[in-house]
């Protein structure tokens, strides 16, 4: 009998203080029920949208009488629609996310993150899908707002491990194909692939008009590259390997780095993509703290 | 301590061990990598290259400081601590009384100054020798400072003989046993006292290079250009008769190291009678006939010409001397009476008046000739000539040999020999004191017997035989001629060559008959048992022991001797460094050329010079590590957390 997964990931008191912090859908969702989060239909909720002419046809117990008793014209009063959220979860699971220093890998970040926001999507009634993706496609969860489709989501990303070239960007492509209606799509990534072929995945998800949010996570040595003396650097997604002395072309490093963060960066920030750079030395509590509290 | 010079390659082993001893690191980010490797500056690459250099020198520099070289400048190589013993070798000669440039010190006091101040360098860790020139012989010195002050180190008129010091100092080195040694010369490569041509060179640089101590060479060239110098020398001087008074005819030679015209006073003293006259000097050289009247003097006498001070105060005197009015004697030795008749009134044509005698004896009566008052003996025999005549030359006589008449050459018909060169500078074929050549051009010779003895050729016939041929014979000379004053022989009777040619050997062998010894500073003298030597041209001058080393009036006993410089050291013709080295063969030379004045601080330091610049080394390779770190520890982008781009 297989041990059960762990799920270390998963902090109950990280939950228990993010818990009153809802996730909010930056633009209208379709969701298949009344939910919290803004419909693109008129709904009936409280919150007035507009009126519009009467037309054969339509619901008569939305007439707004009063205008009529004033104006002797049929005004229809048309009310915002809430739904609920679809949220889909996609962590890399590449073998560049098992980069590990100080603060363990950067999947394994990932992972609190993934699993935190699931919880918390999932506790406020919306729906949490997981995409595990690598150079092949590992596991592919769809959303489900059943409490106990998280164990399924938890249990994938437990047995999951880092391995194989990024599937990033096929994977993004497939969703942003696959999933019809709109939804909230938050990707775990380093981000180790060529910045236009990503930054063409965030364009063809935003014309799908999902809302798409960005954990860009690096290691802290990735970004300050503190090596000095001569080192061997063994590529984790290949067997590649490159001698290099660090003190000659740290400074060459740091501004391709720079370039890369800065192309990204602007990417997103023109697509309309909630970019956020992390790395594995910070809070996860604080990181989805800001990232909840910014979107409110 | 250079044994620690292979240290300086620590910084380059520690780099390449550590690019061998490379962690390798499992690492993401691999395309940043290979961005940043592909575009890595030729700059950064060079940067760290010279900090590595500067990590090598400055260890280096470090090494070399500890070591403590001994000193600076010329002798700034050495930085293998202090040899067993240093040798120092001082040219003393007169040409190093030459000051250097407008300064007033010359180049032996220069000289002195930087051997003194290398010596101190050493700290009394070897053992110093000084051999100059002048004495030759070595002497151990207790300590650097006493060298300005001995005498050894003192002003000379002498030449320097370098090759034969070089072979003293090897001599001491083996006779001694010394071990580890430097030989420290300071000389201004006059050509006449290296004398680069001679075969000693050779097998001295061998003999220096088999020695089985390391025997190393530094040489100072004080070669840098002298100032405007006069240089007078005396080249004849003779006592005769102008009609009924004596009269000392003096010949001087000027030399002048610039070219072009110059006016002086030329001072001339004679028995203490000083007169000065102007002397204009057209050129570089000039040969100057002065008459000084004796009146009815019959006495002898001493004194000097002088020139006005200037850069090289050595070569402005020139002492003379001449003896009482003595009767020369001459015998001709001639077994044909038309010939020795001949040779009899060449020799003495006006008896009356010349206070000149000739006798003529045959070849058979030589044994009964008395020697002792004979200054010249005309011979016209078959060579070899008789011992008694060789043993008169070798007292200081002068013979003239002639041809015996059996053996001889013809010249071809209407092409008699002739003489095309002879020398008229010096010796019996010279100009006269008026500056006329002799007409030895129109001598014709019709037989001849080529002189084939060991000798310097003073005059020979067009086809290179010799005509007139000097043999040094002990004291005195034997004269070799080619022909004889006979009509079926030559010209030679016509007595315009004949004449003033036995005149002056005349003169020559009569020097050995008077008061009057000429000698050269440095040059041996022969000096009888107890003969004490005292200075004349100077007041209370102490005893003086022979051979004099400055020049003046010495009196040597009853002898006057009048001691100059030899004229070698006049001759300015200096080695180059390249002629220098080549002198030394495979022995390990080292050279300085002091061509400008620094003062006297050619010696300094180094090992302190060398702690500056293995400062320097250090804050350069300080500042490179600094520029380095600083593009290294300031990365473009410091993500900030929960960075967003909305």
């Amino acid at each position: 009998m297989p041990a059960a997964p762990t799920r270390e990931f998963l902090d109950a008191d990280v939950l228990a203080r993010l818990m009153n912090l809802p996730l909010v859908a930056r633009g209208p969702m379709e969701g298949s029920v009344s939910g919290r989060h803004q419909s693109p239909h008129r709904g009936s909720s409280v919150e007035f949208a507009e009126y519009r002419k009467y037309v054969a046809g339509d619901d008569t117990r939305h007439l707004d009488w009063r205008v009529y008793a004033r104006s002797d014209r049929f005004y229809m009063k048309e009310f915002e629609a809430d739904t609920n959220l679809r949220c889909y979860l996609v962590v890399d699971t590449s073998a560049s996310m098992g980069f590990s220093a100080e603060h363990g890998s950067k999947f394994a970040y990932a992972r609190r993150l993934a699993a935190t926001l699931g919880y918390l999507v999932m506790h406020q009634g919306d729906a949490v899908g997981l995409s595990l993706c690598a150079d092949k496609m590992m596991k592919d969860i769809p959303p489900r707002r059943n409490p106990a489709h998280l164990k399924n989501v938890f249990d994938a990303l437990a047995e999951a491990v880092p391995a194989g070239k990024t599937g990033l960007v096929a994977e993004l492509h497939r969703l942003a194909e696959k999933i019809r209606r709109r939804a909230l799509v938050l990707i775990f990534s380093d981000l180790f692939t060529e910045p236009a072929e990503l930054l063409d995945c965030f364009r063809h998800l935003r014309f799908r008009k999902h809302d798409l949010a960005v954990f860009h996570l690096l290691d802290r040595q990735e970004v300050s590259f503190p090596f000095e003396r001569p080192t061997r650097f063994v590529d984790m997604e290949s067997t590649t390997g490159i001698v290099v002395e660090p003190g000659i072309i740290a400074p060459r490093y740091h501004e391709t780095l720079a370039q890369y963060l800065e192309t990204v960066r602007g990417g997103c920030r023109e697509f309309g993509v909630d970019y956020r750079l992390v790395t594995t030395d910070q809070s996860v509590e604080k990181v989805i703290g800001d990232f909840l509290l910014a979107r409110l | 301590m250079l044994w620690m010079l292979p240290l300086a390659a620590l910084p380059v082993v520690i780099h390449l061990l550590n690019r061998m001893r490379y962690r390798s690191v499992s690492w993401a980010a691999m395309e940043f990598l290979f961005a940043a490797t592909r575009q890595s500056t030729r700059q950064a690459r060079l940067r760290h290259w010279l900090i590595l250099l500067c990590r090598t020198l400055a260890v280096l520099a470090i090494i070399l400081a500890l070591a403590r070289p001994l000193v600076g400048g010329w002798l700034g190589w050495a930085f293998s601590g202090a040899p067993d013993t240093v040798i120092l070798l001082l040219d003393r000669s007169a040409s190093m009384e030459q000051q250097i440039g407008q300064s007033p010190t010359t180049k032996r006091e220069r000289a002195v100054k930087q051997l003194v101040a290398a010596a101190e360098q050493l700290h009394g860790a070897s053992r110093l020798v000084l051999l100059d020139s002048g004495t030759r012989q070595p002497q151990e010195i207790s300590s650097p400072a006493v060298l300005p002050d001995v005498s050894l180190t003192a002003a000379t008129d002498a030449a320097a003989d370098i090759p034969g010091m070089l072979e003293t100092a090897t001599e001491y080195v083996t006779a001694n046993r010394c071990g580890r040694t430097e030989f420290w010369l300071a000389s201004d490569f006059q050509a006449s006292n290296w004398r680069p041509d001679s075969p000693q060179w050779k097998a001295l640089a061998e003999r220096m290079r088999a020695l089985p101590q390391e025997v190393r060479v530094r040489l100072l060239g004080l070669t840098e250009t002298a100032g405007d110098n006069l240089g007078v020398a005396l080249r004849n001087v003779v006592r005769q008769k102008s009609g009924s008074e004596d009269v000392l005819d003096l010949t001087l030679e000027i030399t002048h190291n610039r070219p072009g015209k110059m006016t002086f006073p030329l001072a001339v003293v004679v028995d203490g009678h000083r007169s000065v006259m102007d002397v204009t000097l057209m050129g570089e050289q000039m040969r100057l006939q002065h008459r000084v009247r004796l009146g009815d003097k019959k006495t002898g006498g001493w004194g000097w010409v002088e020139l006005p001070p200037d850069s090289n105060a050595r070569d402005n005197r020139a002492y003379f001397a001449y003896n009482p009015e003595t009767h020369l004697r001459a015998v001709v030795v001639c077994d044909e009476p038309k010939l020795a008749r001949l040779l009899q009134i060449a020799t003495v044509p006006a008896p009356a008046v010349m206070n000149e005698s000739a006798d003529v004896v045959t070849s058979a009566a030589l044994a009964t000739v008395k020697w002792d008052d004979v200054a010249l003996v005309p011979v016209a025999a078959e060579v070899p000539l008789p011992p008694e005549l060789k043993s008169f030359a070798e007292n200081g006589g002068v013979v003239v040999s002639f041809p015996g008449g059996k053996e001889y050459e013809s010249a071809p018909a209407d092409a008699p020999f002739r003489v095309t060169t002879w020398r008229q500078d010096d010796g019996p074929l010279a100009k006269t004191q008026a500056g006329l050549d002799l007409p030895v051009a129109d001598l014709r010779c019709e037989r001849r017997k080529v002189p084939t003895e060991d000798g310097v050729t003073l005059a020979s016939f067009a086809d290179g035989k010799p005509f007139l041929l000097r043999q040094q014979l002990g004291k005195g000379a034997v004269y070799y001629c080619a022909t004889l004053p006979l009509r079926e022989w030559s010209n030679l009777a016509e007595g315009t060559v004949l004449v003033p040619m036995l005149q002056r050997l005349m003169q020559e062998g009569g020097r050995r008959l008077g008061q009057v010894q000429e000698v050269f500073c440095g040059e041996d003298v022969a000096t009888a048992p107890g003969e004490s030597w005292k200075r004349l041209d100077v007041e209370k001058a102490g005893p003086v022991v022979p051979p004099p080393l400055e020049a003046g009036i010495y009196q040597a006993g009853s002898r006057i001797v009048p001691v100059n410089r030899p004229s070698a050291e006049d001759e300015p013709e200096v080695l180059d460094e390249a002629k220098v080295r080549a002198l030394f063969g495979a022995v390990p030379v080292q050279l300085f050329e002091e061509k400008a004045d620094h003062g006297g601080q050619l010696q300094s330091e180094v090992w302190r010079l060398v702690l500056v610049a293995a400062l320097l080394f250090l804050i350069g390779e300080g500042l490179l590590t600094m520029a380095a770190a600083r593009l290294e520890s300031s990365p473009p982008e410091q993500p900030k957390p929960q960075e967003g781009a909305r």
